[in-house]
């Protein structure tokens, strides 16, 4: 098991009259090779989760394992920030070198490797998000366009070799070109490379889209964690608490309330497609 | 993780006493009076008179004891320094011996007379800032550095200067933390036993902060002359200051004390 969490509380400023509870009894289990998609309304505690995962907040309760040993104690907190790679929420304000190949080794130099390492792990890190070693390198990352800028982000985390990534809502304020680049690449990684990814999203189309399991938070709490068919299935409970469904399924809820005979849970648009034509056809033969 | 919650000096403490409600104009006033006092004060008495004065006012300003003392917190070495200096480096009458250091009755005095005044300059500026919001206060600086404009002092840009300044620094902090957190996840290490490896991570932090000031103080400008903002010029106040009743008397009774603990103060 790559990543254990068990009955994890958080309070934001404990012991205080400003005291915030965060999580509330959260245990779950990723393993390795998963793509997550942890979704739920603001507030409701996932950025707090994401940041148990590689150390920044330690649990006022429970334990966090990774790869079976515990969080502040059996494994040092740098190798835990090497394996689980934390992408926060517009990385690209975390950007301070002159050269995009200098930011992107920032992480490797904090871990000690060699120089001689450092340049292929950089090109590697590169290639990772889809961008030119040999065009970027040497460009400051002040000079690049708002997706680039990210990709040269995620790609500084990416060097580090993580065994786990997790992004914190990766596209929001991209244009539609920038979103779909880091999208396919995530996918890439995740199928080709077998990188665990955690993803944070508000987008539920992307969330659907990619995702093998899905996480909702809610009030600090897990309210459902299952594949996304399932989870999406769930209309009314994932409106009450705030949040929306993706665009196909909401099609499919609407068809089936007008007495179409379809089938719910659906992300694909030729899946979509053929289950919209083949009750059509079973209505109408 | 190293949070900025502890410091308490210049925080304001929302209450709805007399003396936050006092019109900000008086109580910078007053501030002023008082710090002049403590340094025409020559003696313990006069010191113990302000003090007492100090103990009222926190009581009906409803402020706890403790974030009082969270304020001094951060001059501990400050105030042990000056003690020390003093302490073995004036001349006079010796009192005590260690080694090669001697005390001097002089100096034990001065230095204890120094940091008393040092600890009720800060409790007074920070009686000021406990009980005045930030906009308050700036505007109360504006209204008295208004007669200042003949010569030509830009009364009204400082005041809307310190105005954003404090704005910001809650946005500031939580952009701080958040890069920090972005820059450790990346390995680096801003709590290193090696100075120089502290000070290279530090510049992680500090680049994307300036970078980030610079783009607020952007869009901010835009955002502020879109709303046709054109400086002080016949621009009117959405709240008015204005000295009550209360305000003169309480105003007229602290400067007689002031006066009457100079007079006790000085033998």
């Amino acid at each position: 098991m790559l990543i254990k969490l068990k009955n994890v509380n958080f309070t934001y400023m404990s012991n205080t009259p400003l005291a915030q509870r965060a999580l509330e009894n959260v245990s779950l289990s990723i393993s390795a090779g998963e793509f997550v998609g942890l979704i739920g309304p603001t507030g409701s505690g996932k950025s707090t989760l994401v940041q148990h995962l590689n150390g920044l907040l330690e649990p006022l309760e429970g334990e966090v394992l990774i790869e079976g040993k515990k969080i502040g104690g059996e494994i040092s907190p740098l190798l835990v920030r090497q394996k689980i790679g934390l992408v926060f929420q517009f990385p690209e304000s975390q950007l301070f070198e002159e050269t995009v190949f200098k930011d992107i080794a920032f992480g490797l130099r904090n871990l000690g490797y060699p120089d001689d390492e450092i340049e292929g792990r950089v090109r590697k890190a590169l290639a990772m998000v889809g961008l030119d070693y040999f065009e970027f390198k040497d460009r400051s990352p002040f000079t690049l366009s708002g997706g680039e800028m990210r990709r040269v982000a995620i790609a500084g985390v990416l060097a580090m070799n993580p065994s786990c990534l997790v992004l914190d809502e990766p596209t929001s304020g991209l244009d539609s070109i920038g979103t779909r680049e880091i999208i396919s690449h995530l996918e890439r990684l995740n199928r080709e490379e077998g990188l665990t990814i955690i993803l944070i999203s508000h987008d539920m189309d992307e969330v659907a889209h990619l995702a093998s399991r899905v996480i909702v938070m809610n009030e600090g709490k897990i309210e459902f964690d299952d594949s996304p068919r399932r989870v999406f299935s769930q209309k009314s409970d994932l409106l009450k608490i705030g949040l929306d469904i993706p665009q196909f399924t909401s099609l499919l809820f609407m068809l089936k309330e007008g007495g179409l005979d379809v089938p719910l849970a659906l992300f694909e648009l030729n899946e979509v497609k053929n289950a919209i034509v083949s009750a059509l056809e079973r209505r109408f033969s | 993780m190293k949070t900025f919650s502890r410091l308490t000096i210049g925080q304001y403490y929302p209450g709805e006493s007399f003396i936050h409600r006092a019109d900000p104009r008086l109580k910078i006033v007053l501030l002023l009076s008082i710090l002049v006092t403590l340094f025409i004060l020559s003696n313990f008495l006069g010191f113990f008179y302000l003090f007492l004065f100090f103990l009222v006012a926190i009581v009906v300003a409803k402020i706890p004891f403790s974030w009082i003392l969270r304020g001094l917190r951060p001059l501990i070495y400050i105030i042990l320094f000056t003690l020390i200096i003093h302490f073995f480096f004036t001349a006079g009458e010796p009192i005590a011996r260690f080694g090669p250091f001697v005390v001097t009755e002089e100096g034990f005095k001065n230095g204890l007379l120094l940091s008393v005044r040092f600890i009720l300059l800060v409790v007074g500026a920070s009686l000021l800032t406990f009980t005045t919001s930030p906009i308050e206060l700036t505007d109360g600086i504006e209204y008295l550095l208004t007669p200042l404009k003949r010569i030509k002092v830009p009364a009204h840009e400082l005041a809307m200067m310190m105005t954003i300044a404090l704005r910001f620094i809650p946005t500031l902090l939580l952009e701080t933390d958040r890069i920090m957190k972005a820059q450790i996840s990346r390995g680096a290490d801003f709590e290193s036993r090696n100075l120089l490896r502290r000070a290279k991570n530090l510049i992680s932090l500090l680049v994307p902060l300036f970078i980030g000031v610079f783009r607020r103080a952007d869009e901010l400008a835009l955002a502020m002359e879109s709303r046709c903002y054109r400086g002080g010029e016949g621009r009117t106040r959405l709240r008015v200051l204005t000295m009550r009743g209360k305000d003169w008397m309480a105003g007229m009774a602290t400067i007689l004390f002031l006066l009457s603990a100079i007079y006790i103060g000085r033998l």
